[in-house]
C-alpha cells in the first residue's frame, strides 16, 4: 500500500471525489442537525448514552460473561476469537461442518477488518455482500470509504459502469434502475443461501440479544432465510440493558442519516423455534477481541463507546477533503484515526492522529460526546514517545524552543527571517524552502510576511499618540451608594 | 476454542483496571420518562409520523370499515398472510376468494406474491414505527418479501414509544424475534438519492383501525 501521504496526495487530485465527498457531507451533517434538534431533551439522551456505553466498560468482562450466559439460554451457540484469523477460521468451519456452500452477508466493519470474504472464497464458500453500497463495493473490488455511505465516493455513472461489466446488465445511470436490477439479483442469492453472515449494531447484555439496523431490509432477510446464522461481533459492541438500547436507537439513526430510527431495527434472539417457518437453524455469535483489548488498557479505552454513526467523518474538514480510502484501513474519518493505530498499533500509523485540525468538529456531534481530540493529541504524544520523529524536527523544535524563549534573539530572529523570506518569495507566495525548510513547503504554500512585525507596527503606533489612554478597559462603574469596589482590593 | 476466551477474558479483566475511562456526567435520571399521552393523541400523533415516512395511511372508523378497505387493497392480488386465525379484526374473512400464501408455503411460492398482509405487536406514535414480532402463524416474511406491506394496526397496539414496548417484551421468558418497522425499505447508497423497495417493500400501507 503507498503511503499516508501518496494516498492524500491521490485522493486531493481526484475532483470528482471532492465534490462527490462535499455535497455527500454537507447534507448527511445538515440532516444530523435537524433531526437532532427535532429530539426532545436531546442532551440529556446523549448523556445518558454515553454513561451506558461508557459504564459498561467498566467491567467489560464481567458483561461478557453475562452476555454469553444469555445468549446460550437463547439457544446461541458463543465462539471466541482472538483476532481475526481465528475468527474466520471459526466461520469456515461453521460453514464446513454445516454443509454450507451459498453465504449471504449483510454490512459488517469487523469482518472487513478480518477480510472474512477472502477466507471464505479460500475455503470454497461463495460470498455476496447485499447491502447496496457494498454489492457495489464487491463488484468493483475496492473498499468501503465511509462508515455507513460505503460508496460516497463514487459517481453514479461509475457505479453503472460497474454493474454493466461485472454482471452484464445494461448500462443506466438511473439510481432507480441500478437499485431494481440490484434486488432482482440479490433476491435470487437470499432465496438459495445457506449461510448468514451479519455483524452486530449492539448485543443487549441483560437479553442475550442481537440488535441489527439497515434501512435496506438485508439484515432482515439475512438473518431470516438461510438455514445458518452466524454473527461476527467485537466484544466492545454491548449495551447493558433494553432500556440503554432505546436510548442508542435514538441516537443512531439521527446521528447517521438524519432520521429518526432506521427503517428496520431488528433484535435476533435465536434460532427458529417450533411453530416458525422461518429463521436460521442454528445461529452463532463470534466474539472477536482483534486488538480492541489492547485499546481497553490505555488512554484510548473511551473509543470503544463509539456506535459507528459516521457523524464525526461529515463533520471533519480533513475527511470532507481526502475521503475515507485515504486512511488506508477499514475505519475512515476521526473514530479511524484512533481506532486504526489502537487497533494495529501506533508505529505504523503514527500520521493518521496528524489528519486533523483538532477543531473539535468531531467531538461536537460525536452521539456519545467521545472526546476524539484528546486522544488524537494522545497518540501524537505516543508517536513522538516512540522516538520516531525525523531528527531534523526534534533539532528544529529544540532551537525554536531557544530562539522563542528569548524576547531578543526571537525579535531579531522574526526581523531575519522576514527578510530573507521576502527575498524567496515569488508574486507574494514562498513555495519552495530551501534544506530543512523544504519539507514545510513541500506541501504547503506560504503567504509572503508582512514587511513590519506586529512588534513594530505596535511601537510606531504608540509613539504617533501623544496621551494614550491609561488602561484600555473603560472605568468599572460604582455601584450606587456603595463603597467603591475596586478602592477596596488596594 | 475455549482458551481463547479465557485469554480474551484475562486480558480485557487487566486491561479494565489500567483503563482510562472519563466519569460520565452527574445527577442523570435512570430511565427516559415517557410522558402519558391518551388515545387520540397517540392516533394522531402516530398517523403524522407515518404520513411523513410516505406511508399511505387510511383510518376506518370501525372493524367492518377496516376489513373493506383491505379487501379492496388486496382484491386480485397475490395475498402473502399471516396465518388467518392470527389477523386482527376479523381480517381472515378478507381472504376469502383471494389466492393466499402463508409462513408454511413454499419459499418460492411467498416470493411470487404481489402484497403481504399482517397485524402488528404494537405502533409507536413517537417514530411511526410498527413493532412486529414473530411467532407461530406470524412468520417475517410478508413483511418483507413482497414489494407492497398492508399492516392493521389497532387502538389498543398504539404507545407512545419503544421503551414501553420493552417494559411489556421483557416479560417474556424468552424473547422471541421481534424487528421495529419504520416505513418503506429504503437506500441512499448511489449519490445520497432516495430509492424505496431495494430489499424490502417499497411500499407500506397502513391502516389505522379503531
Amino acid at each position: 500500500m503507498p503511503g499516508f501521504l501518496e494516498r492524500v496526495e491521490t485522493a486531493l487530485e481526484d475532483d470528482g471525489l471532492k465534490v462527490a465527498l462535499g455535497r455527500a457531507t454537507e447534507r448527511l451533517a445538515s440532516r444530523r442537525s435537524t433531526a437532532l434538534s427535532g429530539l426532545e431533551n436531546s442532551d440529556l439522551v446523549r448523556d445518558m448514552a454515553r454513561r451506558a456505553k461508557l459504564g459498561l466498560l467498566k467491567d467489560l468482562a464481567g458483561s461478557l460473561e453475562t452476555f454469553e450466559r444469555n445468549l446460550k439460554r437463547n439457544g446461541i451457540q458463543v465462539h471466541w476469537a482472538r483476532d481475526g484469523k481465528e475468527a474466520n477460521k471459526t466461520v469456515v468451519e461453521i460453514a464446513r461442518k454445516a454443509d454450507c456452500k451459498r453465504a449471504v452477508k449483510s454490512k459488517s466493519m469487523v469482518t472487513e477488518e478480518t477480510h472474512l470474504n477472502q477466507a471464505l472464497l479460500a475455503a470454497g464458500v461463495d460470498v455476496l455482500e447485499t447491502d447496496l453500497g457494498e454489492y457495489i463495493v464487491q463488484l468493483a473490488g475496492t473498499t468501503p470509504s465511509h462508515i455507513i455511505l460505503p460508496i460516497i465516493h463514487m459517481t453514479k455513472e461509475r457505479i453503472g459502469r460497474v454493474m454493466h461489466e461485472k454482471i452484464s446488465v445494461p448500462y443506466s445511470d438511473d439510481p432507480e434502475v441500478l437499485c431494481k436490477i440490484a434486488r432482482a439479483k440479490l433476491r435470487e442469492a437470499f432465496l438459495s443461501a445457506d449461510l448468514g453472515i451479519t455483524g452486530a449494531n449492539f448485543g443487549v447484555v441483560d437479553t442475550g440479544a442481537i440488535c441489527l439496523v439497515s434501512n435496506e431490509g438485508n439484515a432482515r432477510l439475512v438473518t431470516s432465510l438461510p438455514r445458518v446464522h452466524v454473527v461476527c461481533m467485537g466484544i466492545e459492541k454491548l449495551v447493558p440493558s433494553l432500556a440503554d438500547l432505546d436510548l442508542m436507537l435514538k441516537v443512531l439513526g439521527r446521528s447517521a442519516t438524519g432520521q429518526k430510527i432506521t427503517t428496520y431495527s431488528s433484535l435476533v434472539t435465536g434460532p427458529r423455534r417450533p411453530g416458525e417457518t422461518e429463521g436460521p437453524e442454528e445461529m452463532h455469535v463470534i466474539l472477536i477481541d482483534n486488538g480492541r483489548s489492547d485499546i481497553l488498557g490505555g488512554d484510548l479505552a473511551e473509543i470503544l463507546g463509539c456506535i459507528r454513526c459516521g457523524a464525526c467523518l461529515n463533520a471533519c474538514p480533513v475527511y470532507k477533503h481526502i475521503g475515507g480510502h485515504a486512511y488506508g484501513d477499514t475505519y475512515p474519518g476521526p473514530v479511524g484515526a484512533i481506532v486504526t493505530p489502537g487497533l494495529r498499533g501506533v508505529a505504523a500509523w503514527k500520521e493518521l492522529p496528524d489528519a486533523s485540525s483538532l477543531c473539535g468538529a468531531c467531538k461536537e456531534v460525536c452521539p456519545v460526546r467521545l472526546d476524539i481530540p484528546r486522544m488524537l493529541l494522545q497518540l501524537r504524544k505516543a508517536a513522538v514517545d516512540l522516538g520516531t520523529a525525523p531528527w531534523a524536527l526534534s533539532l528544529g523544535l529544540w532551537g525554536f524552543g531557544v530562539v522563542a524563549s528569548r524576547p531578543g534573539l526571537f525579535r531579531l530572529a522574526a526581523r531575519l527571517g522576514g527578510f530573507a523570506a521576502r527575498l524567496v518569495a515569488r508574486d507574494g507566495w514562498i513555495d519552495r524552502l530551501p534544506g530543512l525548510l523544504g519539507g514545510w513547503t513541500r506541501s504547503r504554500d506560504l503567504r509572503v510576511p508582512a514587511s513590519k512585525t506586529f512588534q513594530q507596527l505596535w511601537q510606531e503606533r504608540q509613539s504617533r499618540k501623544p496621551a494614550p489612554p491609561r488602561s484600555a478597559f473603560p472605568p468599572e462603574p460604582r455601584l450606587p451608594g456603595g463603597p467603591d469596589r475596586r478602592r477596596d482590593h488596594v | 476454542m475455549s482458551d481463547a476466551r479465557l485469554a480474551i477474558l484475562s486480558k480485557v479483566r487487566q486491561a479494565q483496571v489500567r483503563a482510562f475511562i472519563p466519569d460520565p456526567p452527574e445527577g442523570l435520571p435512570r430511565r427516559l420518562a415517557y410522558p402519558p399521552m391518551d388515545l387520540p393523541g397517540l392516533r394522531a400523533r402516530c398517523r403524522a409520523e407515518l404520513e411523513l415516512l410516505g406511508v399511505e395511511v387510511h383510518a376506518a372508523e370501525s372493524e367492518a370499515e377496516a376489513r373493506g378497505l383491505v379487501k379492496g387493497l388486496i382484491r386480485g392480488k397475490v395475498v402473502l398472510s399471516w396465518d388467518a386465525d392470527q389477523l386482527p379484526c376479523g381480517m381472515a374473512e378478507c381472504l376469502e376468494g383471494e389466492k393466499v400464501v402463508f409462513g408454511g408455503d413454499s419459499r418460492e411460492e411467498q416470493g411470487k406474491a404481489d402484497i403481504g398482509l399482517t397485524g402488528c405487536e404494537a405502533a409507536l406514535a413517537e417514530t411511526g414505527s410498527v413493532a412486529m414480532m414473530a411467532g407461530p402463524g406470524r412468520p417475517r416474511t410478508p413483511s418483507l418479501l413482497p414489494y407492497v406491506h398492508v399492516v392493521v394496526i389497532r387502538g389498543s397496539d398504539l404507545m407512545l414509544g419503544m421503551g414501553e414496548f420493552f417494559d411489556r417484551y421483557r416479560e417474556q421468558a424468552r424473547p422471541p424475534y421481534v424487528v421495529f418497522i419504520t416505513g418503506p425499505s429504503r437506500t441512499a447508497d448511489i449519490e445520497l438519492s432516495l430509492t424505496l423497495g431495494v430489499h424490502g417493500p417499497g411500499k407500506l400501507i397502513a391502516i389505522l383501525a379503531p
